[in-house]
């Protein structure tokens, strides 16, 4: 499809939806798409910079670090730490970003920053060799293990249409901010693996979700909690043999990054850098359509910053 | 007699550290001692090191001349210092609260010499089952492996639970899984025998049933020094007798049978004479209670070279027939139905087809199972430090006479890609240290794809599990219907298996490995060498 005819397309659709939907805090439909800086941003995208440099000037426009993090609270971090792999291939989520956002956080007084990940290598070996394991403990941050059923708690869906339940890492449900770090990536099974992607490691049972049809268990999760901010690690961008990776070669740096609060359109901005349309990709779609975001990105008010 | 410090205490001091970090490598889950000084650790385990030296030989593999040595010098001092299951039948009898009284008991010759002579006709047969079953090493590790590392998770986890009250992450859950329940029942019986056999009689086990033992007694035979007791100072008060673990010194006589002496020194402690310690064995005109056992020496010689001959006759035999069973390979997990693939109904019945797996899968390092089951004397360390929990005991993998030998058990875990672990400790040479890029490419069994089994060809749902987790990308996505379906490339795989555990399918996967009797070297994924590629975009596509 042709950008073009997606947009003529996609346009249509978000009028439907936006008139179904009532997306919440949707911007102008007219598909000008020029930022206003009057309004709080629904999304800000940066390019051209390292990623703990891009995440201080997003989260500054976003309108700082303070308005997720108060005095005294506790944060969790879900980076994707899903492969024993080092930082040059790009499997996992920039270690440098992670420690700039446990910084931040501590900066602006949270009590205890922890980091987590169901990982699908052997957990420890994956803290160690994506770096994020030293990036989070000199930057104060605690690691936390994800490794076995115990850490999980059992949690109901009730939007959901296949996934009903879910064991969720008790960190999720018990600390009071939860931030969301994918890293961008091409995907075998879901093709792009983005902010609702990631949130399948912080259930405890993934199987399940392969076996009742992957994407619209992706979509039902979203359903059922929204991390408080999502941030897309866009700097080293895997666009085939993902999500694992077998060499350098599968990369392209796109230094780019993406915040926003809606994961359905951190997803749909982040599709679009990756080369892939938003409503191509199942998941997306079917989250879109259960409203758990916003995929239209003409509708929304995005601040775009370089370095 | 040489008698200046306490020789009991040395061994002593020597075995409980010794111990107490052997214990430790086999139940540790943390890796905290590295494979260098595991090897090195493990350097005088007799069998291990023989097995060793014969499959890969180097200076590490020379344990066992050390304890040949030793024993030409001052008899079975392995047996109460070094030998885990010597210590660990010590640790048991010491524990009674009662202590033993032991008393003389004539050898079981016959018993252990038979014991010894089976061994090495199966070893000679290709079969290194009865070994593995009575090896003292081999033995204490999975005492440690099997049964003691499920109770020291369980304490790390009720820790791990009470600093949780604490909200403290300092520590973590580990989960103890895939033991099959057959191989634990193996391991419990025959320590339970062991247990009641050395609370009731102390080293029957050493001079009845070990292999190691029994080479090591007719060893001492020759030693240049050996325990003997001093007739002139002997009141023949049987103190001595009493405390001799070994039952090996006869009061009556006044000897001591140096052959089944386990070098514990208790006598020596326990003689209020100073009546017994060292002697130099070949001293001219010496009448020694010595003399007694050797008078019966050449005989033993004589019967043992008579085994060994008919050992190596029965074992060709046991050879040609084994070569003629094992050309099957290991069984699989069931009878497979592959050639039904094309009838897929619409209801779901994904994973509702058995495959047959034709040959199991042995480790990386192992080059091929006939190579791995020679060497392989089922201690467990592997089993132990695999961070996966992949490599698991076999119940009849192998059959019958492989038993409790791991196989790579995909069903608990996959290969991890960045891994070399297993190769890097093993002390026996059944897996050999592979460099990490080597490794990569040892392609220990062959991916196949059970279309008829797949949630993406029955439900029409997109999965993918499968190729998600592949490392070289073997298995890989193909658009299908609008969906995507795995197809595999057998030539890049590496058999890892972590699209079968990955695979959500039940009771069957719908991928699987297929082991490779022979281990292959895998071909390269593509274009590996190329650098990441820079983005050409000059603004935000959105």
């Amino acid at each position: 499809m042709k950008r073009r005819d997606f947009l003529k397309k996609g346009l249509g659709a978000g009028l439907m939806a936006g008139a179904f939907l009532k997306v919440n805090g949707a911007g102008t439909l007219a598909g000008t798409n020029k930022p206003n800086p009057a309004k709080p941003y629904d999304l800000v995208a940066v390019m051209g910079g390292e990623p703990a440099q891009m995440f201080d000037k997003a989260i500054a426009a976003m309108g700082g670090i303070g308005k997720f993090v108060k005095s005294g609270q506790t944060v969790v971090v879900k980076p994707n730490i899903g492969w024993d792999t080092p930082e040059e291939l790009g499997a996992n989520t920039n270690p440098g970003l992670v420690a700039r956002i446990v910084e931040q956080c501590l900066k602006a007084g949270a009590k205890d920053v922890f980091v987590f990940d169901n990982t699908c290598d052997t957990w420890n070996r994956c803290y160690a060799n994506s770096g994020i394991e030293d990036a989070v403990k000199n930057a104060g941050g605690k690691m936390v293990p994800g490794n076995t059923e115990n850490y999980y708690k059992l949690v109901s869906i009730p939007n959901g249409k296949r996934l009903k339940e879910a064991k969720v890492h008790e960190l999720i449900l018990n600390s009071d901010v939860f931030i969301n770090v994918p890293v961008l990536k091409h995907h075998s099974s879901a093709k792009v693996t983005i902010a609702l992607k990631n949130l399948m490691g912080i259930v405890w049972d993934r199987r399940f979700w392969h076996r009742n049809d992957l994407h619209q268990c992706i979509a039902d999760f979203g359903t059922w909690r929204k991390p408080d901010l999502n941030i897309v690690d866009a700097y080293r961008v895997m666009t085939r043999n993902g999500p694992r990776g077998v060499s350098q070669a599968d990369l392209v740096m796109k230094r780019s990054l993406i915040i926003s609060t809606d994961m359905v359109a951190a997803d749909a901005a982040a599709s679009r850098i990756f080369g892939e349309e938003p409503s191509e990709i199942g998941h997306i779609k079917i989250a879109h359509e259960m409203g758990v975001g916003n995929m239209n990105l003409d509708e929304l008010n995005i601040e775009r910053l370089r370095v | 007699m040489l008698k200046t410090v306490s020789l009991r205490w040395v061994r002593r001091i020597v075995a409980l550290t010794y111990f107490i970090v052997f214990a430790f490598a086999f139940i540790d889950f943390s890796n905290t001692l590295s494979p260098g000084f595991i090897n090195w650790f493990l350097y005088p385990q007799f069998t291990p090191s023989l097995l060793k030296f014969i499959k890969v030989g180097g200076i590490v593999a020379t344990g066992f001349v050390a304890v040949i040595l030793l024993t030409l010098l001052f008899g079975r001092v392995y047996c109460s210092a070094i030998c885990p299951l010597g210590i660990f039948q010590d640790i048991v009898a010491r524990i009674r609260l009662k202590r033993v009284r032991y008393k003389f008991l004539k050898p079981w010759n016959i018993i252990r010499y038979t014991t010894l002579a089976l061994v090495v006709i199966f070893a000679l047969a290709g079969s290194l089952f009865l070994l593995n079953m009575l090896d003292p090493y081999s033995f204490t590790g999975r005492i440690f492996s099997d049964l003691v590392r499920p109770i020291y998770y369980g304490a790390n986890n009720l820790l791990v639970r009470f600093l949780g009250t604490f909200n403290s992450y300092a520590l973590h859950h580990v989960e103890y899984r895939g033991m099959p329940w057959q191989g634990l029942l193996v391991t419990a019986s025959l320590t339970l025998i062991l247990v009641v056999a050395a609370w009731r009689w102390g080293r029957i086990y050493c001079n009845s049933f070990c292999p190691v033992g029994a080479l090591l007694s007719l060893l001492s035979r020759f030693s240049i020094f050996k325990l003997a007791i001093d007739e002139n100072a002997c009141t023949a008060c049987g103190r001595c007798s009493r405390e001799c673990k070994a039952s090996c010194i006869d009061i009556k006589s006044r000897s001591l049978d140096f052959s089944r002496c386990v070098a514990c020194y208790n006598c020596i402690d326990s003689c209020k004479e100073g009546g017994i310690g060292y002697k130099y064995a070949y001293a001219k005109k010496t009448v020694d209670p010595i003399q007694q056992v050797d008078s019966s020496r050449r005989g033993f010689i004589a019967t043992f070279t008579g085994m060994m001959v008919g050992a190596t006759l029965v074992g060709k035999s046991l050879t040609a027939l084994a070569q003629g069973k094992g050309k099957g390979g290991g069984r699989g997990r069931g009878r497979g139905n592959q050639a039904d693939n094309n009838d897929v109904s619409q209801e779901s019945t994904a994973g509702h087809r058995p495959n047959s797996r034709l040959a199991p899968v042995t480790p990386p390092g192992s080059y091929s199972q006939k190579d791995f089951l020679n060497a392989c004397t089922a201690c467990h360390l592997c089993v132990t430090v695999c961070p996966t929990h992949v490599i698991q005991p076999s119940i009849k993998e192998y059959g019958f006479f492989g038993l409790l030998q791991p196989h790579m058990d995909y069903h608990s875990g996959f290969c991890n890609f960045e891994c070399t672990l297993c190769g890097d400790v093993c002390p026996t040479g059944a897996i050999r240290p592979l460099e990490l890029e080597t490794k990569k490419r040892a392609q220990i069994g062959k991916v196949k794809f059970h279309l008829g089994n797949c949630i993406v060809r029955v439900d029409r749902t997109d999965c993918g599990a499968c190729s998600e987790h592949c490392p070289t990308k073997a298995v890989y996505m193909v658009p299908w219907q609008g969906l995507l379906l795995p197809e595999v490339n057998e030539d890049i795989c590496i058999g890892c298996g972590a699209c079968e555990y990955a695979c959500p399918t039940t009771p069957y996967k719908a991928i699987y490995v297929n082991g490779n009797v022979e281990h292959q070297v895998a071909d390269l994924p593509e274009d590996m060498d190329d650098g990441p590629r820079e983005w050409d975009a000059d603004d935000f596509p959105f």
